[in-house]
């Protein structure tokens, strides 16, 4: 902390004392001083090993990054302790420390408006993008709950971030499982079965000269056919469906997340929708006891509307 | 429904960091559990291939690819400044042991034509590999656009990078075009030491294990390679002259090709000699080792204009052949205009004999001829040729002589026995011929047809121990051939004589009378 004296406008000339002390604070801790502060707050028996390099570069980020941070000293050099502690395989893990991360998310969650700034500020990208996929909910209130959640609070979340790990990666699963969560609510309340509806769209569209009953009966046998080809898929085909269909995810999304090839994507989708389709068809056919023929319309609707349909029921 | 993901896991999942097994679950995981398949949609839809990740402590930037064995990174080396290429080589732990191995050793290596290898480690329970990135292309989309002498000269290049490891007793064993990069300074580097591994990884030294795995392109291994025998920085030479014959010709010549063959198949002067001899089914019939054949590669001479010409040039007179199918096509006189057929399709008759050849079979020869034939008049020298050719292959050694001596005669050429490369019916005196001959087949009839020649060729006197041997390789090769046609009489009357020759009995398959 600065003295008073710094912080205050002052009348008159400085000292030479005092100058000398502000100097001294301006210079900040080194890596060494923290290192030794840190050492000091550790357990007996804990060997951080190449923690001064990882000081060393976490301080001239820190310093390069938020030239107005507040001065770092003993409480961030506890907090950094108790976290370095914590680690199960310190030895493996030390290269991943990342120190200047770690204060980040001390700072935002000392109940410094400047740290929650400075936070936001950093990772404002990615958090644009990510509120932007919830098209469907108030980006306003995304970004409130997400504030709340990881900066408000006697435990805030964001001091769960171990400091071992880039924080922006894990401010990224933090923000998609909470987003997803209220979306998730959100569509709970407002519990109006869009998937049967879409369903009967498909099957019957308006015009259709059959009756009302025949009209139900092939609704509930697409409906049951289709719920059977998707169960009949395998898992990963289920999988990449979902995310292609629902999530709206490119191949090469896909197969980054998976760490397969983009053609191994390509060719299970491709898989996929030749089964879902051929699963369908079949499916109503047996069910409805009727020739393949007789359901040629309801086949070509299958056909052009399944991508539109697909994405609500393949929801469950 | 399994537990759901924790933190890490995702963040794992984010930074494409996550384990094989891990990665499993998290699959079966998903598809029960809409929260969490849709909390992976989104993190996945946000990733511009940004998402930071480290290895030790390099930065991985992009993916380059990825193979069976591993995946590839663009990284970024904060330390150095640098950008370098990480390879992560997935799960199998000895695997893994065994490409640190090669990577530490590697690591000591520097040579202009070798990647290099900056540091190798394990993090996180991967194994990683750090190298020099090079800006630039593989040789195989690199050389489709290249002249002959630039393609040569760079598979040159390649050939002291490899005789650089194997001078450190590492032998690459996959050495592919897709494995040799050519920066865009020019340089050429040959890159993927050891990243081929199989399960029952290879012993320390340059020896397959007794049961090791084949490990390999089988594209481009050498015989002895791919036949599961020992695997010596030789196999990496035959491997390297395969892929520079494909480049200069368009197809993989088959091992033991002879010159005419190979000069038969392009148009361009080339070192034939030297990959022929890299291209030998024997290993110990190749150079030395790979700084000789990088020697001869580069020392060549060229062929005086005018004594190989291309294919479309005004009119060709050509002397046999005979390699297996194959022909040398060389300038005559300077000749009448005359139509002349494209090299495209010289080219795809060529190639046919070429595949007769490898299957020997005398039917695809024919084919391959009546092709020629109906090019026209300027080939027909050619074609009546190479019908002696095929007399030859069918075991019609006379009569093919007669054909190829009428067929010079009537194009007023000499009958210059240096230009006869009669690889299906020996010549008296070139014991290497008879030897390579009964190497190279396993036809029964062929066999039957050389085997007065190589036996009179193998007979006479000689105070030479190493012909002795060869005398006594190309016998027992006869045998051998009997003795896969259960003709177990003609097959030891093949190998006793054989042991006469040698003075001492000459190692046999075993022969099942049928």
């Amino acid at each position: 902390m600065l003295p008073l004296a710094v912080a205050l406008p002052r009348r008159g000339a400085w000292k030479p004392r005092e100058v000398a002390w502000i100097a001294w604070h301006h210079r900040g801790v080194t890596a060494g001083e923290l290192g030794a502060l840190v050492l000091a707050k550790l357990p007996a028996g804990v060997r951080a090993a190449g923690l001064d390099d990882r000081l060393e570069a976490g301080l001239t980020a820190i310093r390069s990054k938020w030239p107005d941070a507040p001065a770092i000293g003993d409480a961030f050099a506890l907090y950094l302790a108790d976290r370095i502690a914590a680690q199960a395989d310190l030895a493996n893990a030390m290269p991943r420390l990342r120190v200047d991360d770690l204060f980040l998310a001390w700072w935002a969650s000392s109940g410094d408006a400047r740290g929650v700034a400075a936070f936001e500020a950093a990772f404002a990208e990615d958090l644009r993008k990510l509120v932007t996929r919830f098209h469907r909910l108030p980006a306003d209130e995304l970004r409130q709950r997400l504030r709340i959640k990881l900066f408000v609070g006697d435990a805030p979340h964001v001091q769960s971030y171990s400091g071992f790990g880039f924080l922006q990666n894990w401010l990224k699963v933090t923000a998609a499982r909470a987003f997803v969560d209220v979306a998730r609510s959100d569509a709970a309340k407002r519990e109006d079965d869009l998937d049967d509806r879409d369903l009967i769209g498909l099957a019957a569209p308006a015009g259709d000269p059959r009756d009302a009953h025949g009209r139900a009966e092939i609704n509930d046998a697409v409906k049951r056919a289709f719920g059977g080809a998707v169960a009949a898929l395998a898992p990963r085909e289920r999988t990449f469906l979902r995310h292609a269909m629902v999530d709206q995810l490119t191949l090469d999304q896909i197969a980054a997340t998976y760490q397969v090839h983009r053609a191994t994507v390509a060719r299970t989708l491709a898989a996929a929708r030749e089964k879902l389709l051929s699963g369908t068809r079949a499916g109503v056919v047996a069910i409805l006891g009727i020739a393949p023929d007789e359901l040629a319309s309801a086949i070509q609707m299958l056909d052009s509307r399944l991508e539109l349909s697909l994405s609500r029921v393949l929801r469950e | 429904m399994t537990a759901c993901p924790d933190d890490d896991a995702l963040i794992a999942l984010v930074e494409h960091a996550l384990d094989p097994a891990a990665l499993a679950s998290l699959e079966g995981h998903v598809d029960g559990c809409a929260r969490c398949r849709a909390t992976i949609g989104h993190l996945a839809a946000i990733d511009d291939g940004d998402a930071p990740r480290t290895v030790g402590r390099y930065r991985l930037e992009r993916l380059l690819g990825e193979g069976g064995m591993g995946v590839v990174w663009r990284a970024w080396d904060p330390m150095l400044e640098r950008p370098v290429a990480i390879k992560l080589l997935r799960g199998e732990h000895g695997s893994g042991a065994r490409l640190l191995r090669e990577g530490r050793a590697l690591a000591k290596l520097a040579h202009p034509n070798v990647i290099a290898v900056h540091d190798v480690g394990e993090y996180d329970g991967e194994v990683f590999v750090a190298t020099e990135l090079v800006e630039g292309e593989p040789m195989h989309k690199w050389q489709a656009e290249r002249d002959a002498g630039s393609i040569v000269r760079a598979y040159a290049q390649a050939a002291r990078g490899l005789a650089a490891a194997h001078a450190l007793g590492l032998v690459h064993r996959d050495v592919k075009p897709s494995n040799i990069f050519v920066g865009k300074d020019g340089r050429v580097r040959v890159g993927d030491f050891g990243l081929v591994v199989g399960d029952s990884s290879a012993a320390t030294d340059d020896t397959m294990t007794a049961s090791g795995a084949v490990v390999g392109t089988p594209a481009y291994m050498a015989p002895e390679q791919r036949e599961g025998r020992a695997t010596t920085a030789r196999s990496d030479q035959f491997s390297l002259c395969l892929a520079l014959a494909e480049a200069l010709i368009g197809a993989r010549p088959p091992a033991d090709a002879s010159v005419a063959m190979l000069a038969a198949g392009s148009a361009a002067a080339a070192p034939w000699s030297a990959i022929a001899r890299g291209l030998a089914r024997d290993p110990n019939a190749r150079f030395a080792d790979m700084t000789a054949l990088a020697d001869a590669l580069e020392g060549a001479p060229r062929a005086p204009r005018g004594r190989v010409l291309a294919i479309g040039g005004a009119l060709v007179a050509l002397v046999v052949a005979g390699a297996i199918g194959g022909w040398a096509i060389l300038s005559h006189g300077t000749g009448r205009a005359q139509t002349v057929p494209s090299a495209h399709d010289v080219g795809t008759a060529v190639r046919a004999s070429i595949a007769a050849a490898e299957a020997h079979d005398p039917d695809a020869c024919f084919a391959a001829v009546d092709q020629l034939d109906a090019l026209g008049e300027s080939i027909a020298p050619t074609a009546a040729m190479q019908r002696g050719v095929c007399e030859m292959m069918a075991g019609r050694c006379d009569d093919g002589r007669a054909r190829i001596e009428d067929a010079l005669d009537a194009m007023g050429a000499a009958r210059d026995a240096s230009f006869q490369v009669k690889m299906w019916c020996p010549i008296d005196g070139d014991l290497d011929r008879a030897w390579t001959q009964a190497v190279a087949h396993e036809n029964v009839a062929y066999c039957a047809a050389i085997e007065a020649d190589v036996r009179r060729v193998a007979t006479r006197p000689t105070t030479s121990n190493l012909d002795r041997e060869r005398a006594a390789q190309a016998v027992g090769n006869l045998g051998r051939c009997y003795a896969l046609a259960h003709r177990c009489d003609d097959a030891n009357r093949n190998w006793t004589l054989a042991a006469q020759i040698r003075g001492a009995e000459i190692g046999h398959i075993s022969c099942a009378p049928r």
